[in-house]
Formats: C-alpha cells, sequence, structure tokens
C-alpha cells in the first residue's frame, strides 16, 4: 500500500462514509454507459445512466450542502460535470478521444447524461476508464456497453479497475 | 413438472444441452423446451413434484432466551442465553453449527483474509489499486475502518458453553461459525438445551458496514453526544439445518445474508433508562418501562386516523440533552420467527397507528416508527403510513401479516429487514437556519426503501428462503411486489422495475446468471434484484396474465409460510398452480445470461389462386400493368419515337383487340370441371375462401439473443386500424433460431411491429419493426427533444439582451 495524501485528487479525499455502510434496498450502486458508434451521424454517442438516488446521495457525500437532484439544476449540472470527469476514451495513452458535453436529463427513476465525439477512424481498439461514484462506495460498479462496433461487448469497471481496452472485431 | 407427453414426441427428434448427461452433438438445434427434471432436485417426501412442503416436511425449531446489558458508554453488549434446539428432522445430530457473525469482522476471519485489496464484493469504504502512473491509495473511509480495527476489538467473546445441568460443552470456533459437540446424539423428536455467554464491542456502523451498530451523533446538545444502536447479528445464532443441504455452515463473508430457524424468544434488554427500545416482539412489561401517557398514546394510536405521537419531538429533543446514569430493562416476547433485531436510543421520536387488517390470523397490526430529528418531518408524515401501505398490498399477493407489530427505525443502515422490525436510512437535511428539509428524490428514496424492508417481513422473514444462497427468492420476489406497492402509493413514483430498464445489463458480456451463490455474483443489484423482478412482471403482464399469475404467487406464499422454499419449489409451484409450462421460462431467465432480441425480417404477401380464371387472369393483368417499364422503352417515347404498329395502323389482327390475359370458354369449362371434380367439402372451402378474399401473409422472425419469448404482433393496416396479436413462446420450440408465422387478415397489411410497447426486454428495437423505421439514438431523440424544447429557453435573462452590431470580419481573396 502506498499511501500518498497529497496526490489524492480532492474528491477521493474527500470521501464521507455517512453512507458507506448502507444495504441497497433501492441504492443499487451500479451505472451503465453505452458508447454507441452511430455510422448514421458519424458520431460516437455516450449515454450514462445512473441511479437517482445513488446520484443524491453522492453528491451530498462528495460536495456537501444541498442538493436536489431532481429539481435543482444546479445540481444537475454539478452531478453531470461531475460523471463527465470521471469517464474517459482514448484510443491510445498519446491519443485520447475529446469527449463534447450534450446533456443530461432526470428520466423516471435515472439520471442520464449524454457526451459525444467525432467517430474515430476505423481503429482496432479503443480505451476506457469509468470510475464514478467508486470513491464513495467500494461497490459502485460500472458498466460499459460498446454498440455498433461489431458484436457488443462489455467492460465491468470496479474499485480495482483503471483503463480497459476493448478490441473490435468488425462484422 | 410436466414432461411425460412432450418428453415422448420431442426424444425422437432432439436433445438439448442443459445438462452434461444429455447433449445435443448435432447440428445447431437447442431445445429451449427441454424440461427441467434435469437440472431440479427430484422430488422426495420432504418437497413433492407440485412444488408444495412434502408430507412429511420438516424443519427445526430453536428457541432463544436471551438476556443482554448494553453499556452505552463502552459500547459493549454482554449477554447469556439459553437455546433450546428441537431436532424435527429424521437424522441423528452429535453437533449444533451456529453463525458468529460478529467474528466476521475480525482480523482472521475467513472474509478480511480473502478479501482483494480493492477488489468488489466487500461491503465497506474504498481501496484503489495502483495503476499505471497513478499510484495506489485509499479511502479516508478505509482508513477510518483500519483504525476503527486498530483500536476496538471486534468479535465475540464466547465462555460458558454449558449444557442444561451446567456442565461445560466442548466446542469449536471456525472463523465466523462454531460447532458444540452435543453431550449424545440428539434422536429425531428430542430437544437439547444450551447455554453460553457472550459479549462484544458494537461496532460503528459507518466505519466498517455491518448492517448494524451504533452511530455517533456529535452535534446533540449533550456533551458528547448521543449514539443510536441497531443490534441484528447480535447473538450466537444457530445455523439452519434442512433436509437439502443439512447443516447450513457456509460463513458469512459479508454479502450473503442470513438465514435461521424459526423460533420463539423471550429478550431481556437492559439499556439506559432514558432510551427507547424497538425490537422484534411485543413489549412485555409496557408498565415498567412507559409511562401512563405513553401508554394511553398507544391506546390511542390503534384507532387514530394518523399516527399518533408515542414520544413527540420535544420529548425526544429534551432527552438528548442529558444522559441518565440508571438503567431499565425491556423485555419482547416473539413467537415464530427466524430472528431477532432490536435498536436503543435515547434521540428516538415514536409514532404508531393501528392497521386494522381484519381477518383471524391478526386482526390489529401496530405500524410503528422510530426516528431522530434528523429524520423529521420526513419521518413523520410517510414512515408509518409507507408500512400500513406495504401490509395492505403485500397481504393481497401473499397472506395477512401475521405478527402483532411493524417497525420502521432510523438509524446508520441505509436499509435492512428482520421480523416485525426493520432499519431504513433517509433522512432530512439540515441547514444553517436551523431548518430541516428533504428533497423530492430523498421522499422516494424513503417511501421506496420502507416498503422494500417492510415487503422483507413476508419475504424472506416468513417466506423463509436463504438469501446466502439464492439472493433472488427474497430480493428479486419482493422487488416485483415493492414495485407493485409503490405503483399503488403514485404512478408518478418511478420505483416499479419495467423491462426496458434492464436490457443493457442484460445485453451486457458480463454477467452471471440469476441462480448463482450471493457471494460470486458479479453485479448483486441488477443480478438479485432487477432482473428477476422484471422477470417476474413479464410473467405476470405478458405470459401468464395477472389472474393466472395472482392466483399461482399465492399459492407459493401460503404454501411456504413459516416454511423454508427452495427455487425449484417456487418453479414447480408457479406452473403447478397456473397450469401453464414455464420450463422454458425458468431456464432462460434464471439459468442462463441469454437475452431477448427477436427481429422481424420479412413479410411475404400471398394471394389465394381461385382457379377461376376470370378472377385469376384479371389480377394477373392488372400484376404485369403494375410493373414499371422499362426505361428504354419511356425514353424513346420520350424522344418522340413512334412505333411502328401505330405508323401502320391498317395492318392488325386479332392479337391487337385481345392481350393474352383473355380469358376463353376453354379455361371456363376447365375451371367449371375442376371444381365439379372436388370433394365438396373442398368445393365449399375454396368458394368461401373465395367470397372472403382475406390477407394472407407470412411473417419471418429470428432469435437473435437466444432468450424464447412470446412475440407479441401489432399489425398495422391500411386504413389506419390497428391490431395487437400474441404468438406464445412455443412458437420457437422447434426452431429456436428462426420461425414463420401465417397470418390472415381482412384488409391490407402496411406494418409490423413487434413488443411495440416494450414489454418483453427486447433489447434491440430496431429490428422489431417491418418495414423498418428510422429510431433515434438515444443522444438524437434528446436533441431533438431538446431543441424543440422552447420553454428550456432562459427568456427572463435573454430578454435583455442589447442589439448588437455583427461584427464583420476582414476578408480577403
Amino acid at each position: 500500500m502506498n499511501f500518498m495524501p497529497n496526490l489524492l485528487p480532492a474528491i477521493y479525499i474527500a470521501v464521507l462514509v455517512i453512507l458507506s455502510g448502507n444495504v441497497g434496498a433501492h441504492e443499487q450502486k451500479s451505472s451503465i454507459t453505452v458508447v454507441l458508434a452511430n455510422k448514421n451521424s458519424g458520431l460516437l454517442e455516450i449515454s450514462h445512466r445512473f441511479n437517482i438516488h445513488d446520484a443524491e446521495h453522492a453528491l451530498t457525500q462528495l460536495f456537501g450542502g444541498k442538493t436536489d437532484i431532481m429539481n435543482d439544476p444546479l445540481t444537475q449540472t454539478r452531478f453531470s460535470d461531475y460523471i463527465q470527469g470521471h469517464f474517459s476514451l482514448r484510443i491510445s495513452d498519446k491519443h485520447p478521444i475529446a469527449l463534447s458535453y450534450v446533456g443530461h436529463e432526470v428520466d423516471g427513476k435515472f439520471f442520464w447524461v449524454y457526451q459525444e465525439a467525432p467517430l474515430p477512424p476505423s481503429t482496432p481498439q479503443i480505451q476506457v476508464f469509468a470510475n464514478a461514484l467508486q470513491s464513495v462506495w467500494k461497490r459502485q460498479t460500472n458498466l460499459v456497453n460498446f454498440e455498433g462496433l461489431g458484436s457488443i461487448q462489455s467492460l465491468r469497471f470496479t474499485l480495482n479497475t483503471e483503463w480497459q481496452t476493448v478490441h473490435f472485431n468488425y462484422p | 413438472m410436466r414432461h411425460t407427453l412432450v418428453l415422448l414426441t420431442l426424444t425422437l427428434i432432439s436433445s438439448t444441452i442443459h445438462a452434461g448427461a444429455v447433449n445435443q452433438s448435432k447440428g445447431d438445434f437447442v431445445d429451449k423446451f427441454r424440461q427441467l427434471e434435469e437440472i431440479l432436485p427430484t422430488p422426495n417426501r420432504y418437497r413433492s413434484a407440485s412444488g408444495e412442503p412434502g408430507r412429511d416436511y420438516w424443519q427445526q425449531q430453536v428457541d432463544y432466551k436471551i438476556t443482554a446489558v448494553l453499556d452505552e458508554t463502552k459500547r459493549h453488549l454482554s449477554a447469556s442465553q439459553e437455546i433450546s434446539y428441537t431436532n424435527n428432522s429424521p437424522e441423528t445430530l452429535k453437533y449444533l453449527w451456529l453463525q458468529l457473525e460478529q467474528n466476521r469482522f475480525k482480523a482472521d476471519s475467513m472474509a478480511e483474509m480473502s478479501g482483494d485489496f480493492a477488489g468488489i464484493g466487500r461491503r465497506g469504504p474504498g481501496t484503489k489499486s495502483n495503476n499505471g502512473d497513478a499510484p495506489a491509495g485509499i479511502s479516508f473511509g478505509e482508513l477510518r475502518r483500519q483504525q476503527y480495527y486498530a483500536d476496538n476489538k471486534p468479535g465475540y467473546e464466547i465462555s460458558d458453553v454449558r449444557d442444561s445441568n451446567n456442565k461445560p460443552l466442548p466446542h469449536i470456533v471456525v472463523g465466523a461459525q462454531m460447532r458444540i459437540d452435543l453431550p449424545s446424539s440428539l434422536k429425531p423428536g428430542q430437544t437439547t438445551s444450551i447455554k453460553m455467554d457472550y459479549q462484544f464491542n458494537i461496532l460503528e456502523e459507518d466505519a466498517v458496514s455491518a448492517r448494524a451498530g451504533y452511530e455517533h451523533f456529535p452535534d446533540d446538545e449533550r456533551e458528547g453526544g448521543n449514539d443510536i444502536f441497531l443490534l441484528a447479528q447480535w447473538f450466537p445464532r444457530v445455523a439452519a439445518y434442512s433436509d437439502y443441504e443439512a447443516w447450513h455452515n457456509k460463513e458469512f463473508l459479508g454479502r450473503g445474508e442470513f438465514t435461521l430457524e424459526f423460533g420463539d424468544y423471550d429478550v431481556s434488554l437492559t439499556v439506559p433508562d432514558d432510551h427507547i427500545v424497538s425490537a422484534t416482539g411485543v413489549l412485555q412489561n409496557p408498565k415498567k418501562v412507559l409511562s401512563k401517557q405513553q401508554r394511553e398514546r398507544l391506546i390511542t394510536a390503534k384507532d387514530a386516523e394518523r399516527p399518533i405521537y408515542i414520544v413527540t419531538a420535544e420529548e425526544a429533543l429534551e432527552k438528548e440533552k442529558t444522559a441518565s446514569v440508571n438503567s431499565q430493562t425491556w423485555r419482547f416476547k416473539a413467537e415464530n420467527v427466524r430472528d431477532f433485531a432490536w435498536s436503543s436510543s435515547r434521540k428516538f421520536m415514536w409514532d404508531a397507528k393501528g392497521y386494522q387488517q381484519g381477518g383471524d390470523d391478526q386482526p390489529l397490526v401496530m405500524a410503528m416508527s422510530f426516528f431522530p430529528k434528523e429524520g423529521g418531518d420526513l419521518w413523520s408524515k410517510y414512515s408509518t403510513e409507507s408500512v400500513i401501505h406495504t401490509m395492505e398490498v403485500y397481504s393481497r399477493y401473499s397472506f395477512d401479516y401475521p405478527y402483532p407489530v411493524a417497525q420502521s427505525v432510523n438509524g446508520p443502515v441505509g436499509g435492512m429487514e428482520y421480523p416485525m422490525i426493520t432499519f431504513n436510512g433517509p433522512r432530512t437535511t439540515w441547514h444553517e437556519d436551523g431548518s430541516r428539509t428533504y428533497t423530492q428524490a430523498e421522499k422516494r428514496f424513503l417511501i421506496g426503501v420502507v416498503i422494500h424492508e417492510i415487503g422483507h417481513i413476508y419475504f424472506p422473514m416468513i417466506v423463509n428462503s436463504d438469501e446466502r444462497q439464492w439472493t433472488w427468492m427474497d430480493e428479486g420476489l419482493n422487488s416485483f411486489l415493492d414495485g407493485v406497492a409503490s405503483r399503488e402509493w403514485d404512478p408518478m413514483i418511478p420505483w416499479g422495475v419495467e423491462p426496458r430498464d434492464v436490457v443493457d445489463y442484460m445485453k451486457s458480456t458480463v454477467q452471471v446468471p440469476i441462480m448463482t451463490q450471493s457471494d460470486s455474483v458479479l453485479r448483486l443489484g441488477p443480478n438479485a434484484y432487477t432482473k428477476p423482478a422484471v422477470a417476474l412482471n413479464i410473467l405476470r403482464e405478458v405470459i401468464m396474465g395477472r389472474e393466472l399469475f395472482d392466483f399461482a404467487f399465492k399459492e407459493y406464499s401460503q404454501r411456504w409460510k413459516y416454511k423454508r422454499p427452495t427455487p425449484s419449489d417456487f418453479f414447480r409451484t408457479m406452473e403447478e398452480a397456473s397450469g401453464v409450462d414455464l420450463d422454458w421460462f425458468w431456464h432462460g431467465w434464471f439459468y442462463t445470461t441469454d437475452h431477448v432480441d427477436i427481429s422481424i425480417d420479412k413479410v411475404s404477401e400471398l394471394r389465394l389462386d381461385t382457379k377461376d380464371p376470370d378472377i385469376d387472369f384479371a389480377r394477373q393483368r392488372k400484376d404485369e400493368a403494375d410493373k414499371p417499364s422499362s426505361l428504354f422503352v419511356e425514353r424513346n417515347k420520350a424522344e418522340g419515337s413512334v412505333l411502328w404498329r401505330d405508323k401502320n395502323a391498317d395492318v392488325s389482327d386479332f392479337y391487337d383487340q385481345n392481350d393474352r390475359f383473355t380469358v376463353t370458354n376453354k379455361e371456363r369449362n376447365e375451371y367449371q370441371q375442376m371444381l365439379a371434380d372436388l370433394e365438396l367439402w373442398e368445393r365449399t372451402a375454396l368458394l368461401r375462401a373465395v367470397k372472403e378474399d382475406k390477407h394472407y401473409y407470412v411473417l419471418e422472425f429470428s432469435n437473435l439473443g437466444g432468450l424464447v419469448m412470446p412475440i407479441l404482433l401489432q399489425l398495422t393496416y391500411e386504413n389506419g386500424d390497428v391490431e395487437e396479436r400474441y404468438i406464445p413462446a412455443e412458437i420457437w420450440r422447434r426452431a429456436p433460431h428462426q420461425v414463420k408465422k401465417l397470418i390472415v387478415t381482412d384488409t391490407t397489411l402496411s406494418s409490423v411491429t413487434v413488443d411495440a410497447g416494450w414489454e418483453t426486454a427486447d433489447v434491440n428495437v430496431h429490428n422489431n419493426h417491418y418495414p423498418r423505421k428510422i429510431i433515434p439514438s438515444r443522444i438524437n431523440a434528446y436533441k431533438s427533444k431538446k431543441s424543440t424544447d422552447k420553454v428550456r429557453r432562459d427568456i427572463m435573462h435573454d430578454i435583455k439582451t442589447e442589439l448588437e452590431e455583427p461584427k464583420v470580419k476582414p476578408k480577403k481573396k
């Protein structure tokens, strides 16, 4: 264990524990991201889906103060920014894929965040990093589905996961 | 299972790959409807083929008498217990196994020693492994946990294990379990008694995530603050011993929860005398521990329209300011429960409302909530009412709530269930002006979590499935029913799980079947809660219908009330009571990771050949005329080219007046002769079909996801009419990959949609339309919604914008 407090990002340090022990009766502590290679639009379209409860409680833990994910635009923007800050794509470590923000919305019991990027020219692989909420809850699991580039492929991100690579087998 | 006829029929055609013993070794045929008898355990005298408890069903009886003392200052519990164990099994027992869940938190427990640094599965604060340039790290939460362990000694100290004559009993502690060797073999029907003393340091729930423990409130007015204590898994508990697994001595690792035997409890809890105690069971000495006013309030609450405070906010707040040095003992008795939990604090407000359930079992149930000021209005408005709503709904689908109390307690645990008592976490938020508010999401969370946890009193606290082995049996069934109850509370509260919610999980490539032991599941939420709840939803709304499903589900609940069901008992009962063969459904949804993706590939129109030349030749002429003409010919026309025959119109014959579709009496005579040669029934059928002139279409489908499901058809006709049709899943019986279906309609079909209502968890709606539709991606749909959503503009702000001259950039060629 190499504990280096100065290098830990602020958010990681800000982990509180009030809810860390919750048994998730409804808090599923999992998210799903779909990365869709949309050849019609020429875009890599990213949709992140988080449970409302996870979102609101996580924000309270991360930032404190007033959080109202369903009705407060500021809370929604903060969470959206947070999710975008914890999701990255790249072709390689020297070739990041810049994701632009499209929007976010509350839909039923889910909070959605949308991003997009120009569809990279046929690449044999994309590397992914997705660690949203894992500094809040150890059990947080983020699932990323890649669609539109051959058969569906999934990556599962838990706390011990950093960059993962998905290789494409084009049809 | 209903297998006799089907098996005989299919044996010659195929076999499949469910079990290792049976192997489809040629071709790619998969028998999606193979019966489950190779997978399910063989029925026996304890568990019948119908899914009922067998004629010799048995289960053990374990009664406890416990006296415990809570040392608030030291956060320490010391207790003595006497266990009365009755062996109802046909086996002779030489020893008993006990679960020691407190030992799971010791440094040498299996859970701690096998913990993967930064790995998944362990509950509690986070760690982070190093990777590439990033250093490994641990969160403050993990630090706190480590420090807590360094400063506190977790786990049981057990002493003086003895028999009823106070003679010491040999015993061995194995991690979070203990074996006690009996002085003499316990034969069937015999009862033995064991006594022991034990103590442990109560864990700080926020530091170690133990599903129980204490929570400290340092900001209370009393110097040093106050605590809420939630006590669960707090006594050495005899493990379950069943007909199908013998001792359930699978150690507690932190995730897979619990199952115990039913029994009667007599528990005396000594706590500071300004504490309020909520516990499994009925308070035996209210005159001793409650004031006269509190007892009168309880009586008033029995018939109250809204919850009545037994301890008001003001009274609780006043108690928070000081602490008593005296103690008193609360005594509770509970009959026929599979566990016992309790909570204690001076911070508790307490409200109650009688639920007049009626019936013979338990006409009156006291619904009660215990919460600190941090729960506030959110709790006083909605907790107890949610408790009652849950009982109203769940009882309709199972059985009357059988216990005298149903309680919701606020503490450091987000949501956890025990007989008659549940722990629920949602709270209000404090503001600097001293006020407390809560968000809409928190309100939904409270209502949802109380429904869910009170629902657990039915499943698995009464229908006693093994949570550690099959988490879905309580979480899945309960998530299904909490969806029913939540929708009845307010359909705008979107708690119910919809099939569409699970499609991204089901099509992902990292998942395990629902039938996976809890500690091995990769993603417990979707696996044990959402997917089985969606499966039951689909069974009810799409496959069986509400009447059959509800009857069978209630039958299951009542058959296994106060008993110990396994998955096969559930599967068998649902089939046996409904008369619907569901083996294909159980296998696909619970034993595989297949998903639903049914594609409509092609629609072909057929037309009846009438044999009548006056009809058929005219149709053929029209078909020929409808074909596009030759581009060559069209361009000749466009160039003004005149045909030879037009330039020489004087040269013509019969064929210029009669085309090749001209009918002669020769054909008519042949037709009449053909009719005359037909059998009467053939002639009648043909003439009727000609008269009705129906439209015939052949629809071709592919099963791309592997999971067979009914095909829900929406037919749209040229005249605008829309019709729904249902093709049972059994269409895939002999053709699991592709099937065709002939449909006959009165009018012309213009389009076909599969599962238009998104009711079957079909993961790909693009191939559900014929002809294909352009379906925007989620992001495109969002963009178009946003662009038309003018109300999102901040016009109040934008209207202040000054007009500006456009900036002209100098340009040069």
